[in-house]
């Protein structure tokens, strides 16, 4: 049956450097949680280390209230997806998702239900006699899927397993592995360095960076009010403005002088009087003619890409940010040399210390 | 943000302890053993024969007294020092030969669309895979004095030169080693990517000049490892030299002489010289190791080669080329296998055809037939069991200690087989290592000699197989053990076993470690080829040659189903 797990203080080293640097979260029974991060973030070590292939330094993994540290990989039950699938190529379809549950001893019968229906989740069912080396990437892929699921895991395990496919059966398989996760209701850790992937298939996310975890949350909440300048940076695109308290009450409503030019009045969390940097999203902005007192700048690129217009627009100060209007919303579009005045939404905005390490925004 | 949970106690948990006893554990697991044993059995079998070896070079004949003097007769005596010069003109000669041959013939099977490139290959391997010294005796059946061809020529009144010495030497060394060129640069140039030359053709460069600034920089590597090969195994060889070098010595034969001779041999002398070779053979490997580090380039075939059509007169001539040489290379078990058929009366072959040959050898030879087998076939199994294990701890649990054991099971590979038979002859004729005069030294000695061919196919073949698939296994409940025996020995099981048909095929052809080993009792059949033809019973000598031969094909023919028609790799 599916299990919850706690990640408690779990520490990886390689020599002097920490891989994986006191990571703490839990993850519910039946929740899709990814870690995300840029390459050699320590995502991948950790989750080897939950699947038994990596050693634990410090702290403990625990499954349902019982710590696993010490449990060797094979007696886990734990399902994994690897990147490269995996497949055993010397043995059939069918061969290759019974073999968890031969090692398990499971009798004749109920191996053969098992098998086949793990087969017909993934649409895999009339391929089972075929040798893997027949199969296509992401065929491969969906018997890697079934592997890991018949045998019933505790917890499944996916590291990037849809970065060898290309682009549009990567959001095929995306869909179909959250609908099965879902039907399953299986706990699943998965892990990608591809932001858009994790918005779209997590119920949460831990964003990692240089083995620490910077911010767990809900997809939603992590693109709306990332923790630091990192998140802001990694999930989606931002633009980074300085600016600077100027004024701020006792309940925290501050006034905030945007590059020296205009004021927006947001509330902080707490007191704060310095130097600030605020984090706007391309489409978090209005564009519109030039109005004194306000941002303004001068477009230098256009390009349409559909449903929306993206623009490069170079500020008075000669910051150079991105902007977006939606195809819908405008009736023309901008061209190169429009000058214009940008406002933003306060409520739509991020407000970090001046070193980006903190949000002075509530969430 | 805050997703600190309280903390949960864990009455089994003890910390620190429990790694220190995991450590002890990890340390004492199979794998572990496995590197043990492996050092034990080198320590044994190779370090204690090679440093004996050493140090009997460095005593003095009869006092036993350390002395420097065999190296300093080494160099000062013509009468030695001559042979190393021989020995590197001749290895010089067939290196550069046997390129001039193979590069070509690489190219032009692999890139054009000549006819019948199957047979080709398997007419090249075959002529590779055949002892030299059987190439020596048949050339010399076809030129030598009495030779069929010279007796041809000597009816017109057209006297040939005289093939014994430097000039067939080099002869049999190149026809027998080009293959290494031809196979290892075939393999390379299969596997460049078309879009490295075709980026040539489009930024201007084509023809000779392309071949010259792409293609053939790309393959130098391989070019050189294929020389290499040629120039060490023609270094080693001992059976050519002394059936057709006659009064030209080289290395080898004078190794065999100074050790076998009963008046005036020498062992300190035998060793010293050992020593010499052993020390060549290691340099030149060095020098290329040296030149190939900064010239070696990892690629992937994405797209490879597309193979080109020629006009019908350039297929023709291609075709001829290819098959001319592969045809001349094959003449020498062509030769002994008519000879074999052919009536002899004593030495003498006189007309018609019989199987006498045949009678004789099994009245009288059948022990060495039956020696051959068994020994190679109990090598062989060794060799397999040991290859898969000790590959798997090269490249799965690589450490200082394994790279060292990486190092001394290749070092065998510079070793000439009668180097090896003195050592271990040497090494193993006291208590409590008394092993000369037995099956086992011979099958010690082969098992040292060629398991670095099936130590390099199966690690080849395991860096092709993902880690992760093991990690797979052992994921779905699978103890490493049996996941290792279930998944990972099956895997390699083609590319162990196709390296361990290449080392039985060189087993049972094994002359030169053999020659210093055998006794009456454990004769094998190349030492009877090579005593048959020193007493010129030539029809006998044939006979076994055949025998050899057509296993030889058979175990070419496994070979090649074994490992799916994708040819020898060495």
């Amino acid at each position: 049956m599916s299990h919850s797990m706690i990640i408690q203080n779990v520490v990886k080293k390689f020599g002097d450097y920490r891989a994986v640097n006191q990571a703490n979260f839990t993850v519910e029974k039946g929740e899709f949680f990814t870690l995300l991060g840029p390459s050699g973030c320590g995502k991948t070590t950790l989750l080897r280390m939950i699947a038994g292939f990596n050693s634990i330094e410090e702290g403990e993994i625990i499954f349902n209230d019982k710590v696993i540290n010490d449990i060797p990989a094979h007696k886990r039950d734990i399902g994994m997806v690897f990147q490269n699938y995996a497949i055993f190529p010397h043995l059939s379809v069918y061969k290759n998702v019974a073999y968890g549950l031969k090692a398990r001893n499971v009798a004749a019968k109920e191996m053969k239900e098992r098998v086949e229906e793990a087969l017909r989740m993934v649409q895999m069912e009339e391929y089972k006699d075929r040798q893997p080396s027949h199969l296509s990437g992401g065929q491969q892929q969906r018997i890697a899927l079934a592997r890991a699921v018949v045998i019933h895991p505790k917890i499944l395990l996916m590291d990037e397993p849809l970065s060898n496919l290309d682009a549009k059966l990567r959001v095929q398989m995306r869909i179909t592995i959250r609908k099965l996760q879902k039907q399953l209701g299986i706990t699943t850790v998965y892990v990608t360095h591809d932001q858009e992937e994790a918005l779209a298939i997590s119920d949460r996310i831990a964003i990692m960076k240089e083995g620490v975890i910077q911010q767990i949350g809900e997809s939603e909440k992590i693109y709306k009010r990332p923790a630091n300048g990192f998140v802001a940076n990694f999930i989606g695109t931002s633009n980074f403005l300085e600016g600077k308290v100027t004024k701020i009450n006792e309940e925290g409503l501050a006034d905030i002088l945007v590059l020296n030019k205009s004021t927006i009045k947001v509330k902080l969390k707490k007191q704060y009087e310095d130097k600030v940097v605020i984090s706007i999203r391309p489409e978090e902005f209005v564009i519109s003619e030039p109005v004194e007192g306000q941002l303004r700048g001068e477009v230098t690129l256009s390009t349409f890409l559909g449903d929306f217009i993206n623009y490069e627009i170079k500020l008075e100060n000669g910051q150079v940010i991105e902007v977006n209007e939606y195809t819908k919303d405008v009736n023309f579009s901008r061209k190169i040399g429009d000058k214009v005045s940008i406002t933003t939404k306060a409520d739509k905005i991020n407000i970090f210390d001046h070193t980006g390490e903190e949000s002075l925004v509530n969430e | 943000m805050s997703e600190l949970q309280p903390r949960l106690k864990n009455p089994f948990s003890k910390g620190p302890v429990s790694n220190k006893k995991f450590n002890i554990r990890k340390h004492f697991n199979f794998w572990n053993m496995v590197i043990l044993l492996s050092f034990a059995g080198l320590l044994l079998a190779l370090v204690y024969p090679f440093s004996s070896l050493i140090f009997r070079s460095f005593l003095e004949r009869g006092t036993n007294n350390f002395t420097l003097s065999n190296y300093k007769d080494f160099v000062r005596l013509p009468y030695y020092f001559s042979t190393l010069k021989n020995s590197f003109s001749v290895c010089i000669a067939a290196t550069i030969f046997a390129t001039i041959i193979g590069l070509p013939m690489a190219y032009i099977s692999t890139r054009y669309n000549i006819w019948g490139k199957k047979l080709i290959n398997i007419m090249v391997i075959l002529s590779l895979m055949s002892p030299p010294f059987i190439g020596a005796y048949s050339w010399i059946l076809l030129l030598g004095r009495n030779g069929f061809i010279t007796k041809i020529f000597a009816n017109f009144g057209i006297h040939l030169p005289t093939i014994y010495g430097w000039t067939g030497i080099v002869l049999v060394f190149t026809l027998k080693f080009f293959p290494y060129i031809y196979l290892y640069v075939s393999g390379a140039l299969k596997s460049t990517d078309a879009s490295l030359e075709e980026a040539a053709e489009n930024l201007g460069t084509s023809g000779i000049k392309k071949l010259m600034t792409v293609t053939f920089p790309l393959i130098l590597p391989t070019i050189s490892a294929g020389a290499l090969m040629v120039f060490m195994t023609s270094l080693a060889d001992f059976g050519t030299p002394m059936l057709i070098g006659e009064g030209y010595k080289v290395l080898p034969v004078l190794v065999y002489e100074e050790f076998m001779s009963e008046i005036g041999g020498n062992a300190a002398m035998a060793s010293a010289l050992s020593v010499v070779i052993i020390l060549c053979s290691l340099s030149v490997l060095m020098i290329q190791k040296l030149i190939i580090a900064k010239k070696s380039y990892t690629m992937s075939a994405l797209r490879p080669p597309q193979v080109k059509e020629l006009s019908l007169g350039k297929r023709i001539a291609a075709t001829v080329f290819c098959f001319g040489i592969a045809t001349i290379a094959m003449a020498q078990q062509v030769v002994v296998i008519i000879t074999s058929f052919i009536k002899t009366s004593g030495p003498i072959f006189v007309k018609g055809f019989s199987l006498d040959s045949y009678r004789l050898v099994m009245h009288r030879l059948s022990r060495n037939i039956t020696n051959t087998f068994l020994f190679s076939t109990i090598a062989i199994v060794i060799m397999i069991v040991i290859g898969l294990l000790i590959s798997y701890v090269i490249v799965r649990k690589k450490s200082k200690a394994t790279e060292l054991l990486d190092l001394l099971i290749m070092f065998p590979y510079v070793i000439p087989g009668a180097v090896l038979g003195i050592t271990l002859l040497v090494a193993f004729n006291k208590k409590p290592f008394m092993l000369s005069g037995t099956a086992g030294i011979l099958i010690l000695a082969y098992v040292i000699r060629k398991l670095p061919y099936t130590i390099r196919s199966s690690t080849a073949i395991l860096y092709q197989i993902d880690p992760s698939i093991e990690e797979a296994s052992i994921n779905l409940g699978v103890p490493p053990m049996k996941t290792f025996f279930k998944i990972t020995a099956v895997l390699m099981a083609p590319g162990v076993f196709s390296g361990a048909i290449l080392s039985w095929i060189t087993t049972i052809n094994e002359l030169s470690s053999s020659i210093i080993l055998y006794t009456g009792k454990t004769s094998t059949i190349s030492v009877a080829i090579y005593t048959e033809v020193i007493r010129a019973s030539f029809g006998t000598a044939a006979a076994l040659a055949s025998i050899l031969t057509v296993t030889t094909v058979i175990s070419i023919l496994i070979f090649n189903k074994l490992s799916g028609g994708q040819g020898i790799s060495m």
